[in-house]
């Protein structure tokens, strides 16, 4: 790796103010996509600005029907979590079929966010559930902050502090992983909220997506059999050496068909 | 090249060390301590033979920055083992011929030692998700997976 | 679980005992040496700057860029690589693969080496490559083994026939009742041991000490000395623990070389690990095949013509042909029977052995089409097998050394519980909904032998130290040919220390081919019957022995002394002592018995039967259960024979569903060379293995009885599991991996079942 300046602020201004200093600088939360990234001369930062050391990122708490989840909050500590267990138990299930065990130790539901990757699983439930993301400045709607392709709507100086996720009525995600490598080809998320029902496919495109002609046909019947005949457009999918759109396209079915099953359980 | 000072505990003793900017955590300890217990099987996060145990944590070296580590103790493979007598999960690696080339088994014994330290009667199906990181071309895994369900058998892992 | 080992040597001690790893604590406490592990004072790193095009030439580098770069000491380009006493493109010797040296501005792979940098730690070294940024003038490559002209080797594999016939396969196919005709498709694949390729070399004047994995350290040696021009005795390989080989480790590489002329160059230690990707550069791969088969068959089952070809990729510039189709000439019997190859060259790196080279890929075609062949006379698979059980060696006539294949398909179908799987396919479910298919494959690999020298010395305190260059590659050899040891020299276990993994140390041959345990434990036997033949002309030459005067030929070894028939014994230190000697050497060499290896032929043999359940809406595919039942000789180590066959059979069953290096045809290089991609089963992914051991004698293979258990895992076991993907699904695929797009989009609903 390129050298770089290691810097460990104690608090989010303090983030905020080094990121916006130095552009070139970049916020490591968990490492585990960056690092790589970093170490293939794909990203090669000035700077990197360490979050482990800021207090109140960390954490999760239940107020009512809100389940705030701070955003360097480790995969490992959201799935072995009883309080997310009890008010989202899909979202905990999730986070334990993140990876591997070091990476959930490691990664976080901010850096995950931030980064925005394609196969990502959090991305699915963020949208899934109509999760609020909360920054260092504002408040972002789900609905608004995946825009593409590692693209979100985050400022370039901009920090991710929380998550907040209304509970659902109902909820279940259903991932297929490519055997062996365990890359997680498609991923649904699918959510009865008092708002409606929400689906959220990730892994098939350039990023995390809703369903609409799904969400329609949940709505009036929230049952697998109710998505089974319905199918998403192979043409906006990605095909790559994992798997080509045409199958992505009838795993996105055959998942969100599990995802209901998995949520009416 | 900027050096930053970094002092940390490995396997109970006192390290202090002068590590480059980026420098990994496995790199300072194999090149610079010279616990080559860690393997660099891929430096990328793949394979799991890096894997050590960070302040209680399964954590793959090679995307661990050594300055991170400011302050915390660390325990590799080559610490397991108490005034030459192995720990229970490396006696149980033995027996149940779960070592072949080798290359991966240090990496192995930590994430089997991170979950019998939180765990210590895990489910077979717990075992597998453990090593889910780790990869091993030789053995087929299931004589490690009986290694580790032997391990927490043995009931003495409290000793190590 | 079958215990039967074949007790050919009643007075052994050690041989057949499932005795743990000698090499056991070392690996578990995380001592065990890898040469990346060794850390000599003043070490500097090398990295090597790999080509991002597949064909073409280097016009320039930043050296400055990379000069530039804090902590790098050298870059090593053509312009400056220290000289060699030979062209690494020379064939100097019958079995010596071109290397890429940086011999010059060309490119004819990706991944290949374009240049070394060194560097004061790793990370200065790897900046400094990636800054070294080379300018390249590409061409136009060819990486797709459908797209090139095809040709004909001159052999295929290390010197095989290119083409084998007995009888007339196409009169044979065309007076045939049933004929059957299939073409599979295997795709490139990559050793990938976890440990990289590493080396260390240190300079001193002009001997040369180099830790390095390698699965032949003489080989190693003299291919180095030669390029270097230095005496063989010059260059000192210390390879004493080897993390997987599986043929990578073969022969010495190119980036083996270039960290040594990088020391060179620098005048300082140097140590060069490749990185993982580079693992799918300039070390060799298991290339590519086209198969196929054709089958003439009669209307009682038997096989009246079996026709196998092969087309197989090599690259531009040296030639190393997988002999894919080798192995059917000599598994089911067959009125005519023909084994042919072509070939065809990609702008790729050289192929190289892989385990199982040939007989793997080879296997899963064949297995296949004799399941395909079954079910158009809508027989039972294993009894089509065993109606067409092959007496002798197809291709040549000649008998068996042994074969006891029968007893394999016995053992292993039974364990499995075979009987009473329904012949039509998609007949079996199970409670989650999955389909449930039964598959089988014949296993068999040639009992092969090389040649071998080994070194016994036994002291005055009884306890003896044998020697040679063998090498411990995870398979276990450093525990068993200690096993061997031990009872050559009639002593326990406990007094035999063995000294492995040097160049310095007696020739034992490569650990490949299956032939490791057979070819250096057959020169162990022989240097411990010398040493064991001098000490018994001391003892009855020794009027205070109580062996005197009893001839040699009733003496044997055990426990530590010399035994006569009657009960006389005289302990091996009392006979040192008495002669007043500190210690006694003996050699011993080994070589394979060409008188019976033209005479018979020569193979181990199984059977290995798979359960897959299939989901059907998706297509994925779960291997739920492998039996392998193997007959392969005396079994030296019974647990490490099971290790090495459950191991084989993991491969085979990446072979049939996980394993494919994709090369991007747009750039020559692959797509997915990192462990994220390819991919290599993790336990999620597998069954539980069962490996069965069938007894077997064979006293004409070697003085052992020893076949060897490395490699035959792998064959049966791919066919198997493909044959169990069918008989779940009753769809046909023949391109492997098999992908579960191919398998579920195939699936539901299909009128013709077998148009996959």
């Amino acid at each position: 790796m390129k050298a770089f300046d290691y810097l460990k602020p104690d608090a989010v201004p303090a983030a905020v103010g080094a990121l916006a200093a130095n552009p070139d600088a970049k916020l490591l939360a968990g490492g585990m996509t960056l690092l790589p990234t970093m170490k293939q001369r794909l990203a090669e930062p000035a700077a990197l600005i360490d979050l482990a050391g800021i207090a109140g990122l960390k954490g999760i708490t239940l107020d009512g029907d809100t389940l705030t989840i701070g955003a360097m909050t480790p995969h490992a500590e959201v799935a072995a979590s009883a309080t997310v267990a009890a008010a989202i138990p899909a979202l905990a299930a999730l986070a334990g079929g993140i990876g591997d065990p070091a990476v959930r130790n490691r990664g976080t539901i901010g850096g995950s966010l931030a980064n925005c990757d394609p196969s990502a699983d959090y991305p699915a439930a963020v949208l899934g559930l109509g999760a609020t993301v909360i920054t260092d400045r504002r408040e972002i709607a789900a609905d608004d902050f995946f825009l593409g392709l590692f693209e979100t709507a985050l400022e370039a100086d901009e920090l991710i502090t929380a998550v907040r996720f209304p509970r659902p009525l109902r909820a279940g995600y259903a991932k297929f992983k490519s055997p062996a490598s365990r890359y997680a080809l498609v991923g649904v998320f699918v959510a009865e909220t008092v708002a409606g029902v929400r689906v959220a496919v990730t892994g098939a495109a350039a990023s995390v997506f809703r369903a609409p002609a799904f969400e329609a046909a949940l709505a009036a019947d929230f049952t697998p059999g109710a998505v089974a005949g319905l199918s998403v457009d192979a043409a906006d999918l990605n095909a790559d050496i994992h798997a080509e759109a045409s199958y992505r396209a009838h795993l996105v079915t055959v998942m969100a068909k599990r995802a209901v099953a998995a949520a009416l359980e | 090249m900027a050096k930053v000072p970094v002092q940390f505990t490995l396997n109970g003793s006192e390290k202090a060390e002068f590590v480059e900017s980026g420098a990994t955590l496995l790199d300072v300890l194999r090149d610079k301590i010279g616990d080559t217990s860690p393997k660099a099987g891929c430096r990328q996060g793949t394979c799991g033979s890096c894997s050590v145990i960070v302040d209680g944590e399964l954590r793959l070296s090679c995307l661990t920055l050594a300055e991170t580590c400011e302050g915390a103790s660390i325990v590799t493979t080559a610490g397991l083992a108490e005034g030459g007598v192995l720990h229970p999960l490396q006696r149980a690696f033995m027996d149940a011929f779960a070592t072949q080339c080798g290359f991966c088994t240090p990496g192995m014994i930590m994430a089997a030692k991170a979950l019998l330290d939180r765990n210590p009667d895990p489910s077979r199906d717990e075992v597998v998700e453990a090593i889910a990181g780790n990869i091993c071309r030789c053995t087929g895994y299931e004589p490690i997976i009986e290694a580790v369900l032997s391990a927490a058998r043995s009931n003495s892992i409290s000793a190590a | 679980m079958a215990e039967g080992t074949a007790p050919i040597s009643p007075e052994g001690a050690a041989i057949g005992r499932p005795i743990a790893r000698d090499d056991g604590v070392a690996k578990v406490t995380g001592r065990a040496r890898y040469a990346a592990d060794c850390r000599p004072p003043g070490l500097l790193h090398a990295v090597i700057a790999p080509s991002r095009i597949a064909r073409g030439r280097v016009t320039a580098f930043d050296l400055d860029a990379a000069m530039a770069e804090p902590g790098v000491v050298a870059v090593m380009t053509p312009a400056n690589r220290p000289p060699l006493a030979e062209d690494p493109d020379a064939k100097t010797a019958p079995i010596v693969f071109r290397l890429d040296l940086l011999q010059d501005d060309r490119i004819r792979y990706a991944g290949q080496p374009v240049a070394v940098v060194i560097g004061e730690t790793l990370e200065a070294a790897e900046e400094g490559a990636f800054r070294l940024a080379p300018a390249y003038a590409a061409e136009p490559a060819l990486v797709d083994i459908d797209a090139a002209e095809p040709f004909v080797p001159e052999t295929v594999g290390l010197g095989a026939p290119v083409e084998r016939r007995r009888g007339d396969v196409e009169a044979a196919l065309a007076t045939a009742a049933h004929r059957v005709q299939r073409r599979y498709e295997t795709a490139a694949q990559v050793h990938n041991p976890l440990e990289p390729h590493a080396v260390v070399a240190v300079w001193e004047g002009d001997r040369l000490w180099v830790d390095t994995p390698s699965q032949n350290v003489a080989r190693a040696q003299r291919r180095i000395a030669g390029l270097l021009g230095l005496p063989p005795d010059h260059v000192h390989i210390r390879s004493p623990f080897v993390g997987g080989g599986f043929g990578a480790k073969a022969f010495p590489a190119g980036p083996q070389v270039l960290g040594i002329l990088a020391a060179r160059l620098v005048g300082r230690p140097v140590k060069l690990v490749l990185s993982r990707a580079q693992m799918f550069g300039a070390v060799g791969h298991r290339a590519p095949t086209r198969q196929t088969l054709r089958l003439g068959l009669a209307d009682d089952g038997t096989i009246a013509a079996l026709a196998h070809h092969a087309r197989v990729a090599s690259s531009r510039f040296d030639d190393f042909f997988e002999p894919a189709a080798a192995l059917s000439g000599g598994v089911y019997a067959a009125g005519a029977v023909e084994t042919t190859h072509e070939a065809v060259r990609l702008d790729i790196a050289t192929p190289v052995v892989m385990r199982g080279p040939g007989e793997a890929t080879g296997s899963l075609a064949l297995e296949c089409a004799i399941d395909e062949a079954a079910a158009e006379l809508g027989l039972d698979p294993l009894a089509f097998r065993r109606l067409n059980h092959a007496d002798t060696e197809p291709i040549s006539g000649r008998p068996f050394s042994s074969k006891a294949l029968r007893a394999c398909y016995d053992a292993g179908a039974a364990r499995f519980g075979w009987a009473g799987r329904p012949l039509a396919p998609r007949s079996l479910s199970d409670s989650d909904g999955r389909l449930v298919g039964l598959g089988i494959g014949t296993a068999v690999f040639p009992s092969m032998m090389f040649q071998a020298e080994a070194r016994a010395l036994l002291r005055a305190d009884g306890a003896a130290i044998v020697e040679l260059g063998a090498h411990e590659i995870g398979q276990g050899a450093a525990t068993a040919l200690r096993q061997i040891a031990a009872d050559a020299l009639g002593l326990p276990l406990s007094a035999v220390t063995l000294r492995t993994g040097a160049s310095d140390l007696p020739d034992a041959g490569g650990a490949a081919g299956s032939s490791h345990t057979a070819t250096a434990g057959s020169a162990i036997h022989a240097a411990g019957t010398a040493l064991v033949a001098r000490l018994a002309a001391l003892a009855t030459a020794d009027p205070a022995s109580p062996l005197h005067g009893a001839g040699n030929a009733v003496l044997f070894a055990a426990d530590g002394a010399l035994h006569a028939g009657d009960g006389r014994r005289d302990p091996h230190a009392a006979v040192l002592a008495r002669a007043g000697l500190g210690a006694i050497e003996a050699r011993g060499a080994a070589a394979p018995d060409r008188a019976a290896r033209a005479s018979h032929a020569m193979a181990a043999h199984g059977a290995v039967f798979a359960e897959v359940a299939v989901d059907p809406d998706l297509g994925a595919i779960r291997v739920t259960r492998l039996v392998g039942a193997f007959a392969a000789g005396r079994i030296v180590n019974p647990r490490l024979a099971r290790s090495q066959l459950v191991g084989g059979m993991i491969w085979g069953l990446s072979l049939a569903l996980h394993e494919a290096a994709q090369f991007d045809p747009a750039t020559g290089a692959i797509a997915n060379a990192d462990l994220g991609a390819y991919r290599i089963p993790v336990h999620a992914d597998l069954p539980f293995v069962e490996a069965l051991l069938v007894a077997e004698e064979d006293t004409l293979v070697n003085p052992l009885g020893v076949k060897g258990v490395g490699e035959i895992g792998i064959t049966g076991t791919a066919g198997a599991v493909a044959n169990a993907v069918w008989h779940a699904t009753g769809v046909r695929i023949r391109r492997f991996p098999i992908r579960i797009e191919d398998l579920a989009l195939a699936m539901p609903g299909r009128e013709k079942e077998d148009d996959a």
